[in-house]
């Protein structure tokens, strides 16, 4: 964006030399001092235009006015959201940048249900920053916001040994190194804990590559001391391919899952790290450390992939835990005919999983993020402690579970009858807040329970004496969250999270956002302003509490560019455990080895011999 | 100082139907005074204000307003600095009616001190809330019963 001033940036930078030894309180000083002046600046930063209303068109129906941006300028524009021809829409007109229109959800009837999910959240009694501007140029958290956050992301560098063509968030293309010391994680990690009365449980170290850092054990470590009970590693992958004591390390520090970009079974759907995944999954499996593969999905690149790798993440369930798909999220600025080309949402995507896996996990199987409020308000009443509870907007993400059986997948959808154990479990913690006896409405729970179960149906290794059942129980009549564990096992989780961008923005979504970013200067800032409003946000903090890429070099005496991988195809291909990965999913053999190398260079990775 | 009154239907992203009523109430020796203003139309110089009193309490926002059909008016309230203000924000929907309580202090030079709220995810039973009130603004806990009558 050209509209922010250069000189504001350069201002608000400190010599990141002199921070990287200071103590957890200087830290603070610097950070709380620096935080309200990194804030987006009305006039400066965006402007104001609610009073333009967007038009609706002949054939087109009114859902609803909402909030947007506009992906010029960012300005506060109002939106209109609507369906046309089954589709649904949003719309919004920049007085100075014009008209945009984007689809939001892809099937209306699929947003229709999804919002009979619909939960508030109750927001957060303690939050970082004053409410002094409109959503969503206060992030930080402020008290306006609606949910609490269930997932705390902490960038540990933008160093990265990729160099995809479409990434300008890595450190040489941004031009500074942004990695903060231990004692400035410490400082972030103690504030994102601030919050109250939930805390987030769960961290995700991520980057640029988490694993480049020399100290991500000290990392992970510190993570737990601060109070995260669940640390995952957002990696991609290469690393731990080549270093199996790597899998081990951080599983012994801590990690309970490791998220890997995944975004399909072939070279040319996913040259990102096609080559290196099985030998990361091997290192995996025998570190005992679970891995959800994550694809970002985009419509003309890899959605005709989503099926096969579904089917890859059950090939390989003993240590996959879970498929996290991500329709894209479109950076930087983009003609509406080419955003065409690429746009893709969760029902798209849901469509497609339907499609390539010849019905047997339908539609109807998904179920969108905030439907599992009803159980942690169940809980809640019975515990009479505040507890974490998804309440993101329905368009934010949508998840069910799948079993494979002779060949067979099975959601979770036929053997549980869903709906109904949420509305029992909504009604009984109604009667709960309304003060009816505890031991009366557990009596009645672990009674009912079975009606919701049809065994007959379920997974064998579920069948068997009735675990579905004794899983349930555990769960809701003995709180005994052991038994969770062991319902994972096994099972393959299946998620989508529709992260935003400029062109679909919406401030409902945004304001009711529970994966959070904890920034250097201690604000923590929802994902879709950190990545969408990145200027104002994740770059310009990061910017601030960074070296120079001169000064990072001399200190550590070594060149970002030195660090990039190069990528050894035939001696990959090769190997056993490719093979073993992807027999029945690709024909390996189709593939000529030219093919290989030119998916990976065209990518942008360099591809050697030797 | 804003006190924002308005009815709201939304059906997007949940379904809600409320109407929302704000008073202020200031401590003169040692009774709670009711402080009442002009009204006039909502404009778009009031949505910071709007969030930062409503949003935040009760967590109905600006967003929300736009999405569903709201009516709202603004009183325009002088209050006259340092004072020790109760804020009561009562929202009524068709099973319940929430009653938020906000003790602030405006301090000399104008600045405004939220000193206590209960706020909607700490779940605070009434009585507790009107127990807490009381201690800080030095009142009886009737004092504030009545207002909230």
């Amino acid at each position: 964006m050209s509209h922010l001033r250069e000189v504001t940036r350069e201002e608000l930078r400190v010599n990141y030399l002199e921070l990287r030894d200071a103590s957890l309180e200087k830290i603070r000083e610097v950070a709380e001092k620096l935080a309200p002046q990194l804030m987006p600046k009305p006039g400066v930063d965006y402007k104001v235009y609610l009073s333009v209303k967007p038009p609706l068109r002949e054939g087109e129906e009114l859902i609803t006015y909402t909030q947007s941006v506009c992906p010029e300028c960012y300005s506060l524009l109002r939106a209109v959201i609507f369906k046309r021809e089954g589709k649904v829409w949003i719309r919004k007109v920049c007085p100075e940048h014009g008209e945009i229109e984007e689809l939001y959800f892809g099937d209306a009837s699929a947003y229709e249900r999804f919002r009979r999910y619909q939960a508030e959240g109750r927001g957060n009694a303690v939050t970082h920053v004053p409410l002094q501007a409109p959503c969503p140029f206060n992030c930080g958290v402020c008290p306006r916001h609606k949910s609490h956050a269930a997932l705390i992301n902490i960038v540990a560098t933008n160093r990265c040994d990729l160099s995809c063509y479409y990434c300008f968030f890595y450190a040489t293309k941004a031009g500074y190194v942004y990695e903060p010391s231990l004692e400035h994680i410490r400082y972030m990690l103690r504030q994102a804990r601030l919050s109250e009365p939930v805390k987030p449980p769960a961290l995700q170290i991520t980057g640029g590559e988490p694993t480049l850092r020399d100290d991500l054990l000290d990392i992970i470590r510190i993570a737990k001391e601060e109070g995260f009970t669940h640390v995952q590693l957002n990696t991609n992958g290469i690393r731990l391919a080549f270093d199996p004591e790597l899998a081990v390390k951080v599983r012994k520090a801590g990690v309970n899952v490791v998220y890997m970009s995944f975004d399909g079974v072939s070279p040319y759907t996913n040259p990102k790290n096609h080559w290196e995944v099985p030998y990361a999954l091997d290192n995996l499996r025998k570190a005992g450390l679970g891995v959800v593969l994550v694809p970002t999905v985009i419509k003309s690149y890899n959605l005709s992939d989503v099926g096969r790798i579904v089917r890859f993440g059950l090939k390989h369930n003993d240590i996959v835990r879970g498929v996290n798909f991500q329709p894209v999220s479109i950076t930087g600025k983009m003609p509406r005919k080419e955003r065409e080309k690429e746009r893709v949402t969760i029902p798209d995507v849901i469509a497609e999983i339907e499609r390539q896996t010849d019905g047997q996990i339908k539609r109807e199987d998904w179920y969108p993020v905030p439907s599992v409020a009803p159980l942690s308000r169940f809980v809640e009443a019975l515990t009479g402690k505040p507890q974490l509870t998804f309440t993101t907007h329905f368009a934010c993400g949508a998840a069910t579970y799948v079993w494979q059986e002779d060949g067979e997948i099975i959601p979770i959808t036929r053997f549980v009858h869903v709906d109904e154990l949420l509305s029992f479990l909504q009604e009984k913690a109604e009667e709960l807040e309304k003060g009816r006896n505890k031991y009366m409405v557990l009596l009645e729970v672990a009674v009912k329970l079975r009606k919701f179960v049809d065994l007959k149906k379920a997974p064998k290794r579920l069948r068997e004496r009735g675990k579905a059942l004794r899983l349930l129980l555990d769960i809701f009549v003995r709180h005994n969250y052991e038994s969770l564990g062991e319902f994972h096992y096994n099972t393959l989780f299946l998620g989508m999270m529709h992260f935003q961008d400029l062109y679909n923005h919406d401030v409902a979504r945004v304001s009711r956002c529970d994966i959070h970013y904890i920034m250097p200067d201690g604000r923590q800032v929802p994902f879709c302003s950190f990545n969408v409003l990145e200027e104002l946000y994740r770059e310009r903090a990061q910017r601030a509490f960074s070296y120079t890429v001169k000064d990072w070099e001399k200190l550590t005496g070594t060149s970002l560019i030195a660090q990039h991988y190069k990528r050894n195809i035939r001696k990959l291909i090769s190997g056993e455990p490719y093979r073993r990965h992807y027999e029945g999913i690709i024909d390996i053999d189709s593939i000529p080895y030219e093919d290989h190398v030119l998916a990976s260079k065209r990518f942008g990775i360099p591809v050697v011999d030797e | 100082m804003k006190c924002f009154s308005f009815t709201l239907k939304q059906v997007d992203p949940i379904t809600d139907e409320l109407i929302v009523d704000t008073n202020v109430f200031k401590l003169e020796g040692g009774n709670l005074i009711k402080l009442t203003g002009p009204s006039r139309e909502f404009t778009e110089e009031d949505i910071v204000d709007f969030d930062r009193e409503i949003g935040a309490i009760a967590g109905i926002s600006m967003n929300d307003l736009l999405h569903g059909d709201s009516s709202i008016r603004v009183e325009e309230v002088v209050v006259q600095p340092p004072a020790k203000l109760l804020k009561v924000v009562k929202v009524k929907r068709k099973k319940e009616s929430l009653l938020y309580l906000l003790v602030t202090e405006v301090l000399a030079d104008g600045e405004e001190r939220v000193l206590y709220v209960n706020h909607r995810s700490l779940r605070v039973k009434l009585n507790e809330a009107v127990r807490e009130a009381s201690r800080i603004l030095g009142v009886d806990e009737s004092s504030i019963w009545n207002v909230l009558e």
